[in-house]
C-alpha cells in the first residue's frame, strides 16, 4: 500500500518520535504554555514547566510546598531582616557545562525590572530597595537597586522593609536565572530547543504550539544524581475527557488538568484519585460604586442567602471548602477570620433594613433592581451561577436575577471598567502569606475592580509590610479581615481544591497547598 | 462560443486580490471591536505592567499605524510574532499544524470522494429499496455532529474494542479515526450532490442520445452522464478542500492533534492579533484559490462549452 506509506512519511516529517524511556513521565496540563522565558511567565502552566528546566534559588518543599535550598546551597539574614545573604552552589553548573553565577540572578532580575519589561511579576518584589523607583524610570542606575553580587557565587538582597514570605516568593518561575550571552545571541528565539540553555533537573528538547512538551534529564544539573527520571512529556489536553481516556489507555501517567465534571461522582471513589485544598478562593465581585451593591446591607444579605455547602456537595462536587471570607486556610502561620455563614431569615432581615421588598410587603419598600451576574463561558461556572440565581429567589423572593455568560476576555475587560453588578472572579495564592490574598483589597490595587476602599484596612495592611513579629502580623491581618467581612465587597463560594488522577506506581508527587511538584524528586517504580 | 481559459484564469486570478485586501482589512479591524485584549486575564496586573506589555507587543501606537506597519510586513512576507506564543512567528505555527492538518485532511477527502461518489452513483441508480436505505445514511451523516460522533467512535474502537489509539498523533494507526470520523459528513454531502445531480444527468437529452445509438449503459454512466454531473460536486469540493485541510477545532480537541483548527478559535478568544490574522489571510487565500481552481475545471469540464 504506497499510499500508506507516503502517509506515514508525511507524519514523520511532521512529528517527532521519541524514543519514549521507560522512565519518562507523562502529565497532562489543562492548557498550552505560552512560553518558556521565565520573564514571560504568566499562567500556572507556564510556572510549572518552567520550574523544571530552571532552578531557583529556593525551590519548593515537595510535601509542605514550603521553601528549601535549591541552587543556593544556604543564606544568611540580618537581625533586621532586611538583608539576605545568598551563597550558590560551587557545583551548580548550566546545561552547557558552564557554572552557575550569582550575576546571572542579577541579570535575570534586571531584566524583570526594566522600566519597558513585559514581566507579570515585577511588582512582588518591590520590597527590595529602589526595586520600585528602577523599575517606574525614576532611577536610571541600576546598581542602586538592592541586588548585589560578591564575587562569583554569593548574591545579596536588601530590602527597603521586612518581607517574611521573600523566601518563598524566590521559588517563583518568575525568579529564575538566565544567561545573558544566550539571550544576547538569539534575541526571542533562545527559547527554542535548540538554542536553550537551562540550570533545571531538565532540559527541553521538543516544543511546538498545541503539542508535546518534551523533555530530558540535564546531565549537568548539580543533583543529576539524585533525580531518577529520564525525562518529563507534558501533554497540554484542553479536552477532558480525552485526557481521561489518555490516561485509562495509559497513555499518561498523571492528569493534572481538569476532570471531567459530569464524571467526578464516579472518579472520586476510584483508587488513583487525589483530593488536596489549593490556595485559592471563588468568589463574585460586587460594583458597590453603583446600586443596588453600594449598600452593604444588601452584600452582606446575599451572601447570608447562599447555602455553600449545598453548591459543593451538589453542583460543583469537588471536595472543596465552603467560603465565608477571602483567605483560604493553609498557611502555616495564620488562622483565618470567618465571615457570616448561611441565614436566610437574616439575610430577608437585612435586605429589609435595606429598604428593599424582598417576596415581603412592607409599606414603602423598593423594587429589588434587576441584576446581572456575569461568568466566564464554562460548564462549571454556569452551574454555579445558576445555583446562586435560584438560591436568591429561594431565600430573598428575587425573581429578576439574571445571569450572563461572555468570554473570558470580555468579562476580564467589564470587570476592568466597572461595567458590571456582580462578576464571577477567582483568586489563586502566590506564596505561603495572607498578603496574596488581602493584597488584593488595598484601595487603588488593580485586582480589586470592586470599587471598595476602606482606610482602616488599608492602614492594617501597611503595617503588616514593616511587622516582624509573625503573630503581630496575624492580629493585624485578622482585624484586615474583620473589616472585608462586614462590609462584604465580594460573594464568597468556596475554596478550591485540586484533583488529580495519578497511576500508582508516581513515586515522590505530593499534593501540597500551592500544587507544586518539582519532579526531580519523581520517579516511576514498575 | 468560443472561451479563452488563460484569459478567463488571469483575470480571476487578478481580481482576488482586491477582495483578498478587503478580507483582511476587515478582520483587522473588526478583530479589534472585541472587548478585551490579548492580555486581559483574571489577574488584572499593575497599569504600568500592563502599558509595558502592550508597548513591547507594539499595541501601545494609534491603530492607523499598527494597520499599516502590519499590511506592510505582509508585502515583506512576514506575518509577525505570536503574541501567545512570543518565539514563534505566525508563519511557523501555521506551516506546522498546517502540514499536520493537510495530512488528516487529505486522506479524510479521499476516503469521503471515494465513498461519496461511489455511494452516491449507486444510489441513482438504483430505484428500490435500497436508495432509500441509502439516503437515510446520508441525512445521518450530514446531521450527526463531530462533537456526538467523535466520542463514539473512540469509544468503540479506542476503548470497548481497543484496536486504535484513543488519541494522539505520530504513527498511522493515530490517523484512521480522525480521518474516518473527519470524512463522514463530506461523504455524506458528496453522495447526496452526486446522487442528485447524476440522476438530473440521467434523463437529458444526449445520455438518452447515446443509448439510443446503442452505447452499452456502462460506458453511458460512466463517459457521457457523469461527466456533465460532476459539476454540482466540483463547486461543493473547492470550498470542501479548504475546509478540510485546514482543520476541524473539535477533532483537534477530542484526539489531541496539533492542527490548524484550533489555532483558528484559539486565537481569537486569546485576542492573539497576529496569529488570528494569519489563520484568516491563509484560509482566505486557500479558499480564493480554490474557487478559482473550482471554476477552471468547471470551465474544462463541461461538455457544453468548447474552448480554445
Amino acid at each position: 500500500m504506497r499510499l500508506a506509506r507516503l502517509l506515514a512519511v508525511a507524519m514523520v516529517l511532521f512529528t517527532v518520535r521519541c524514543e519514549a524511556s521507560d522512565s519518562a513521565i507523562r502529565i497532562s496540563l489543562a492548557t498550552d504554555v505560552e512560553s518558556l522565558d521565565p520573564l514571560l511567565s504568566r499562567t500556572t502552566e507556564d510556572g510549572d514547566v518552567i520550574e523544571q528546566i530552571f532552578e531557583t534559588l529556593t525551590i519548593y518543599d515537595p510535601k509542605k510546598a514550603t521553601p528549601i535550598p535549591g541552587t543556593a546551597e544556604r543564606w544568611e539574614i540580618s537581625k533586621d531582616l532586611k538583608t539576605y545573604t545568598f551563597h550558590i552552589r560551587q557545583n551548580a553548573k548550566w546545561s552547557d557545562g558552564k557554572r552557575v553565577m550569582a550575576k546571572d540572578f542579577l541579570y535575570a532580575w534586571k531584566r524583570m525590572l526594566e522600566p519597558e519589561s513585559p514581566s507579570s511579576w515585577a511588582y512582588q518584589v518591590f520590597a527590595i530597595r529602589n526595586a520600585r523607583d528602577y523599575y517606574e524610570g525614576k532611577l536610571g542606575d541600576f546598581s542602586k537597586v538592592g541586588i548585589q553580587t560578591v564575587g562569583d557565587d554569593i548574591l545579596r538582597i536588601e530590602l527597603a522593609e521586612p518581607m517574611p514570605y521573600l523566601l518563598g516568593w524566590l521559588s517563583h518561575s518568575s525568579m529564575a536565572p538566565v544567561r545573558q550571552d544566550i539571550i544576547e545571541k538569539f534575541g526571542r528565539d533562545w527559547t527554542r530547543p535548540s538554542n536553550i540553555v537551562s540550570n533545571g533537573a531538565f532540559v527541553p528538547v521538543f516544543r511546538e504550539p498545541k503539542d508535546k512538551i518534551i523533555l530530558k534529564k540535564n546531565p549537568f544539573y548539580w543533583d543529576s544524581g539524585n533525580v531518577r527520571l529520564d525525562g518529563v512529556t507534558f501533554y497540554p489536553i484542553e479536552n477532558e475527557n480525552t485526557a481521561l481516556a489518555m490516561y485509562d489507555d495509559g497513555q499518561l501517567d498523571i492528569i493534572a488538568g481538569s476532570l471531567p465534571v459530569t464524571k467526578l461522582e464516579i472518579l472520586k471513589k476510584r483508587k488513583d484519585i487525589v483530593i488536596a485544598n489549593y490556595l485559592g478562593v471563588y468568589f463574585y465581585r460586587f460594583n458597590t460604586a453603583k446600586e443596588p451593591f453600594k449598600d452593604p446591607l444588601v452584600r452582606r444579605a446575599f451572601n447570608l442567602a447562599l447555602d455553600k455547602r449545598t453548591i459543593v456537595e451538589k453542583v460543583t462536587k469537588g471536595g472543596q471548602v465552603p467560603a465565608t471570607n477571602f483567605v483560604p486556610d493553609g498557611i502555616a502561620s495564620y488562622r483565618p477570620r470567618m465571615g457570616e455563614t448561611y441565614d436566610p431569615s437574616k439575610a430577608k432581615k437585612l435586605l429589609a433594613k435595606a429598604g428593599y421588598c424582598a417576596g415581603q410587603n412592607t409599606p414603602g419598600c423598593n423594587e429589588f433592581p434587576r441584576v446581572e451576574i456575569l461568568f466566564n463561558t464554562t460548564a462549571n461556572h454556569k452551574a454555579i451561577a445558576e445555583a446562586v440565581q435560584a438560591m436568591l429567589k429561594a431565600s430573598l423572593g428575587l425573581d429578576n436575577i439574571e445571569i450572563v455568560n461572555v468570554d473570558m476576555k470580555t468579562l476580564s475587560a467589564k470587570a476592568k471598567s466597572g461595567e458590571f453588578q456582580m462578576a464571577r472572579g477567582s483568586w489563586i495564592g502566590d506564596y505561603l502569606d495572607p498578603l496574596t490574598f488581602l493584597g488584593v483589597w488595598v484601595s487603588g490595587s488593580g485586582n480589586n475592580m470592586t470599587g471598595w476602599k476602606n482606610a482602616d484596612f488599608d492602614l492594617l495592611i501597611r503595617g503588616t509590610d514593616s511587622t516582624v513579629d509573625l503573630k503581630k502580623r496575624a492580629e493585624l491581618f485578622n482585624e484586615a479581615e474583620e473589616i472585608l467581612n462586614r462590609d462584604q465587597p465580594f460573594l464568597p463560594i468556596y475554596f478550591f481544591t485540586r484533583l488529580y488522577l495519578k497511576k500508582d506506581h508516581v513515586r515522590g508527587h505530593h499534593p501540597n497547598i500551592l500544587d507544586k511538584h518539582p519532579l526531580k524528586f519523581v520517579s516511576l517504580s514498575k | 462560443m468560443r472561451f479563452n481559459i488563460y484569459k478567463y484564469s488571469l483575470r480571476r486570478l487578478l481580481g482576488i486580490i482586491p477582495v483578498f485586501l478587503i478580507i483582511v482589512t476587515a478582520s483587522f479591524f473588526l478583530m479589534r471591536l472585541a472587548p478585551g485584549g490579548p492580555f486581559d486575564s483574571e489577574r488584572v496586573f499593575p497599569p504600568e505592567v500592563q502599558r509595558n506589555v502592550d508597548e513591547y507587543y507594539g499595541l501601545k501606537d494609534p491603530v492607523l499605524v499598527q494597520y499599516l506597519s502590519y499590511m506592510t510586513g505582509i508585502f515583506k512576507g512576514t506575518l509577525g510574532y505570536s503574541f501567545t506564543y512570543p518565539d514563534k512567528t505566525v508563519g511557523e505555527i501555521i506551516v506546522r499544524s498546517l502540514g499536520i492538518s493537510f495530512v488528516l485532511g487529505i486522506t479524510a477527502f479521499f476516503i469521503a470522494l471515494l465513498f461519496g461518489t461511489a455511494l452516491g452513483v449507486a444510489s441513482a441508480l438504483r430505484k428500490n429499496r435500497l436508495a432509500g436505505l441509502l439516503d437515510s445514511f446520508f441525512v445521518l451523516g450530514v446531521s450527526i455532529p463531530n462533537i456526538v460522533l467523535c466520542p463514539v467512535a473512540v469509544f468503540v474502537f479506542g476503548i470497548w474494542l481497543s484496536v486504535l489509539p484513543v488519541a494522539g498523533w505520530g504513527s498511522f494507526s493515530n490517523l484512521i479515526l480522525p480521518s474516518l470520523t473527519l470524512s463522514v459528513v463530506y461523504a455524506a454531502f458528496i453522495a447526496r450532490i452526486t446522487k442528485a445531480s447524476l440522476s438530473e444527468v440521467l434523463e437529458k437529452d444526449y445520455v438518452k442520445a447515446a443509448r439510443a445509438m446503442g452505447v452499452k449503459e456502462g460506458k453511458v454512466v460512466l463517459k457521457y452522464a457523469l461527466r456533465g454531473s460532476l459539476l454540482p460536486v466540483i463547486s461543493y469540493l473547492a470550498p470542501a478542500f479548504a475546509g478540510i485541510i485546514t482543520g476541524s477545532l473539535v477533532i483537534e480537541r477530542i484526539f489531541f492533534i496539533p492542527g490548524l483548527g484550533q489555532h483558528f478559535v484559539q486565537a481569537a478568544l486569546n485576542r492573539d492579533y497576529p496569529l488570528a490574522l494569519g489563520t484568516v489571510i491563509f484560509y482566505s487565500t486557500v479558499l480564493l484559490l480554490l474557487n478559482l481552481l473550482a471554476d477552471i475545471i468547471y470551465a474544462l469540464v463541461d461538455p457544453r462549452i468548447s474552448y480554445e
